[in-house]
């Protein structure tokens, strides 16, 4: 992605610095029109190789690692359509077809739980997590001092560095049954309650920890974004007697629209991928039925039960929805006229 | 010897289902020990016992080990040189207590190669993460030359057939006699390491060590004027309510000890066999909605820890340790462990072992746990190589009372440990890491006879005998140990899950006790019935 970014750049010839989601719109709103950009374009391809060697050799480290990392064990998902045994190599396991993918078409009620549960913790996490960074970064823009506000912003984003056992395990030490809460509460005679554990409360306590821990770490973009509009509408708006209230509505959101459904569209990519780690530390005390979603499934079974095919087509199953999704919202994205995560 | 998070209740459920640790807490492991059908064609190892030594109290054909009150005096080398060949040796091993320092780092471990004569190259993995590790490991063919098995692992015959050693020739029969400590581990041991009719692995013999009982702390009981004894299951749970405070924040158990209570109902272990040779499980007899409705009611009276359900089993010996709970099931061999955890509580700390009450007012029947904590094998090889890691191995099987055991678990003297007024070895700060307090990890690839023996405390070894006296004669097997059910082998795991789920559900309260019979019907059409029939044809097979 990187190296495109750089490509379009040098073949523009735009050596402005604007940001390169403009840089982007500009271009394409150019195409149709016999401009010099479009002519060099039908450049032979190898002339253009030559004139960005240099370019592409910086890429190639990068392209090589993804290559290695990411595209290479992607090859691994072919267990999908085998009764893999992990000690035969690849090709000695049987093929069975789409036998893995029963589970999936015939309804198998695990998996349906599963799926529900993944959906209800999406869509939970879409509208209460994902606005949050976006309110906070808008409060934090609306302080003065800038002193306070760094220590503000470092205070919140610090959680984001500790792993989920630590995080897990300090919601426990607080709120569990013999956590500091309920300790205090005992020893003075008083009713506990029961939040750690407490399957009705599951969903909540999830969406409260990943809050917690990542809402501070995702205001960074949106603060990025916010500073990078520019002052002069502020000073126009007021001019024209523009309120606190309607400069955020006319000014401030429309300047971070692009980031916030860049991001919108990303988090739908990973949207039936709900904390595997955050969820199994906490399995064991409410249960499969309200906490199983679709990573831990995958685990459960593939990795605990030894059901390596029916993993693989759950989580292949997984990964093309989680394709298809970025794609659709994607061009939904372009339909409304938003630049989207890459121009079309 | 812990009791992990998600074995402790399976330890109940099935003994198929202890599958989360095959290091340790086997107190009922996998049935899937044996060979069923296919062992009848095997010859098992020759039992030569090792006369080296003499135990204090001597073990009992019942399976009572040797009893020792001091480390038996004047060690002698039992074997001369090196066994290796100076060739590396990879390995795969779990380990349940803090991973000890790399080998680079660890004077003891550089000991150990020396005296191995090879760099014996050990990738060590925490014991409640190795099922995972060896799955992962399996697939990327990164196991090793010799390694632990987990028991859990789906197909494990096929995988053994596959990609390890059969060790027929080399251990059956008399063979076994070029490797005279390998030939010392107890027959009941080598029935759990044949599969396929063939020896495809090497025990870590536990004997009846393996086997679950109640921990109690005694110096609480005491302070509180509480019997540890009680005589009916009333009393139990009247001394389960004597000794919770809930408001000093003290519960009476760390968590609901299932396999403990299907004992006071008399249920089989884990699963039973009648006369005419069918199979029931105790999931599926009246008794164990008994003892689902004892433990709910344990869990609705607050006499259990509140945090159970999401605890792990170290966390749960952690509050036996600081006295937040007086009562915990686990091991025999857990012993050592419960006073580690209470290595801060002073003087006074005192583990006594609970004889468990019946329903008839008699001591509970008890079950005997798997004889072996799991297995090893070795990686497939040509015959010079298999030989050379067999006295490898033999090597590390050296009994107590030898100075190849001395300095196996505990070092170098003055360095690692030195002796004490009663020739007990004591570890240093040193010996307690590099040494992981005398139980590095090559106990996971071999060991001797498990000895009841425990440096400076003679009085708890006398403790266990005295319990054991009482309750092994009459013990219960389970009768499918040494038997294979492929069924158990390729779904058990998700089997166990869903049981252990449903189990934690009613304890918990959010489902009826009720409700049972729905998850029994589920658990026999998902595969139950399969594994039942399976069972049966082994033993059928096995018992002509």
């Amino acid at each position: 992605m990187e190296s495109s970014v750089s490509h379009t750049d040098v073949a523009t010839g735009d050596t402005s610095s604007r940001p390169v989601g403009l840089d982007r719109t500009t271009t394409g709103m150019s195409s149709g029109a016999p401009r010099p950009f479009l002519r060099r374009r039908r450049n032979p391809w190898y002339s253009r190789l030559i004139r960005d060697r240099a370019l592409l050799v910086m890429a190639l480290p990068g392209m090589a690692l993804l290559l290695l990392f990411q595209y290479l064990p992607l090859l691994g998902n072919v267990i999908a359509f085998q009764a893999y045994v992990p000690f035969l190599p690849f090709g000695q396991s049987p093929w069975v077809g789409l036998d893995n993918f029963a589970v999936i078409f015939n309804g198998d009620p695990a998996f349906v739980n599963a799926l529900r549960n993944t959906l209800v913790l999406t869509l939970v996490q879409v509208i209460l997590v994902f606005p949050a960074p976006i309110a906070l970064a808008l409060l934090l823009n609306s302080l003065l001092s800038e002193r306070i506000k760094r220590a503000v912003q470092s205070v919140l984003y610090l959680p984001h560095f500790l792993s989920w056992v630590i995080v897990v395990a300090v919601f426990q030490q607080v709120l569990g049954g013999s956590g500091m809460i309920n300790n205090f509460l005992r020893t003075h005679g008083a009713d506990t309650f029961s939040i750690i554990g407490n399957s009705d409360l599951f969903v909540g306590l999830l969406t409260s920890q990943v809050m917690w821990k990542d809402t501070g770490w995702a205001t960074i973009l949106f603060l990025a974004a916010l500073s990078q509009i520019d002052a002069s509408l502020y000073e126009a708006a007021s001019m024209d007697g523009a309120s606190r209230w309607r400069q955020m509505w006319h000014v401030t959101l429309p300047g971070i629209r692009g980031i916030i459904v860049l991001l919108l569209i990303l988090r739908l990519g990973d949207s039936l991928t709900v904390g595997f780690e955050q969820i199994i530390l906490q399995q064991g005390g409410v249960g499969l039925a309200a906490s199983e979603v679709l990573d831990t499934y995958v685990y459960n079974n593939g990795i605990v039960g030894g059901q390596w095919g029916v993993a693989a087509a759950v989580g292949l199953v997984k990964g093309a929805v989680g394709v298809l999704l970025v794609l659709g919202a994607n061009k939904i994205a372009h339909l409304l006229g938003e630049n989207g995560v890459y121009k079309s | 010897m812990s009791l992990s998070r998600r074995t402790f209740l399976s330890a109940g459920i099935g003994a198929a289902a202890l599958m989360a640790s095959a290091s340790c807490s086997s107190s009922t492991t996998p049935p899937a020990t044996g060979g069923g059908v296919a062992d009848a064609g095997v010859e098992l190892p020759t039992y030569i016992r090792f006369e080296g030594v003499t135990a204090d109290l001597p073990g009992t054909d019942d399976g009572i080990p040797d009893t020792f009150f001091s480390y038996p005096a004047n060690p002698q080398a039992a074997t001369d040189g090196p066994p290796a060949d100076g060739s590396a040796i990879q390995g795969s091993v779990p380990v349940n207590k803090a991973v000890p320092p790399s080998m680079d780092r660890n004077s003891y471990w550089q000991a150990l190669n020396e005296r191995i004569g090879s760099e014996l190259r050990l990738t060590i993995t925490p014991g409640a993460d190795y099922p995972q590790r060896f799955a992962t490991a399996v697939a990327g063919d990164g196991l090793g030359d010799v390694f632990t098995i987990d028991m859990s692992f789906a197909q494990l015959p096929q995988f053994l057939a596959a990609q390890c050693q059969d060790l027929t020739e080399f251990l059956s029969g008399d063979a076994i006699s070029d490797y005279p400590f390998l030939a010392n581990l107890p027959t009941d041991s080598w029935r759990g390491t044949v599969y396929n009719g063939a020896i495809y692995g090497l025990p870590i013999s536990r004997g009846v060590q393996s086997s679950g009982l109640l921990y109690t702390r005694d110096d609480l009981f005491e302070a509180r004027g509480v019997d540890p004894q009680p005589a009916t299951i009333d009393d139990f749970v009247q001394t389960c309510r004597d000794l919770t405070d809930t408001r000093a924040n003290t519960w009476a158990l760390t968590n609901v000890p299932m396999a403990t209570l299907q004992q006071m109902y008399g249920l089989p272990n884990t699963w039973g066999v009648d006369d005419a040779g069918a199979f029931s499980h105790a999931i599926e007899a009246d008794g164990y909605k008994a003892a689902l409705e004892l433990g709910r009611s344990l869990v609705a009276d607050e006499l259990v820890h509140p945090d159970f359900a999401d605890a792990t089993g170290a966390d749960a010996k952690g509050w036996f340790g600081a006295g937040s709970s007086a009562i915990h099931q686990d091991t025999y061999s857990a012993m050592g462990s419960m006073y580690d955890v209470g290595s801060t509580a002073g003087e006074g700390y005192l583990v006594g072992l609970m004889l468990t009450p019946g329903e008839d007012g008699q001591p509970a029947p008890f079950w005997l746990g798997n004889p072996n904590n799991t297995i090893s094998a070795i990686a497939k090889g040509d015959e010079a190589r298999v030989r050379m890691l067999l006295e490898v191995l033999n090597f590390l099987a050296a009994p107590i009372g030898t100075a190849e055991h001395l300095f196996r678990k505990y070092g170098l003297e003055g360095v690692h440990y030195d002796f004490d007024g009663n020739n007990d070895p004591v570890l240093t700060e040193l010996g307690e890491t590099e040494a992981s307090g005398g139980t590095f990890p090559i106990e996971y690839l071999i060991d001797g006879p498990r000895p009841n023996y425990y440096p400076g405390r003679p009085q708890v070894a006398q403790d266990i005998y005295d319990h054991m006296q009482q309750v092994i004669p009459t013990g219960v097997r389970n009768p499918t140990v040494g038997l294979y059910s492929a069924t158990q082998g390729t779904v058990g795991g998700r089997l166990n899950t869903t049981l252990n789920d449903a189990t934690n559900a009613i304890l918990l309260g959010r489902e009826p006790v009720s409700s049972w019979d729905d998850v029994v019907a589920d658990w026999r059409s998902a595969g139950g019935d399969s594994i039942r029939s399976e069972y049966e044809e082994g033993y059928a097979a096995a018992n002509g």
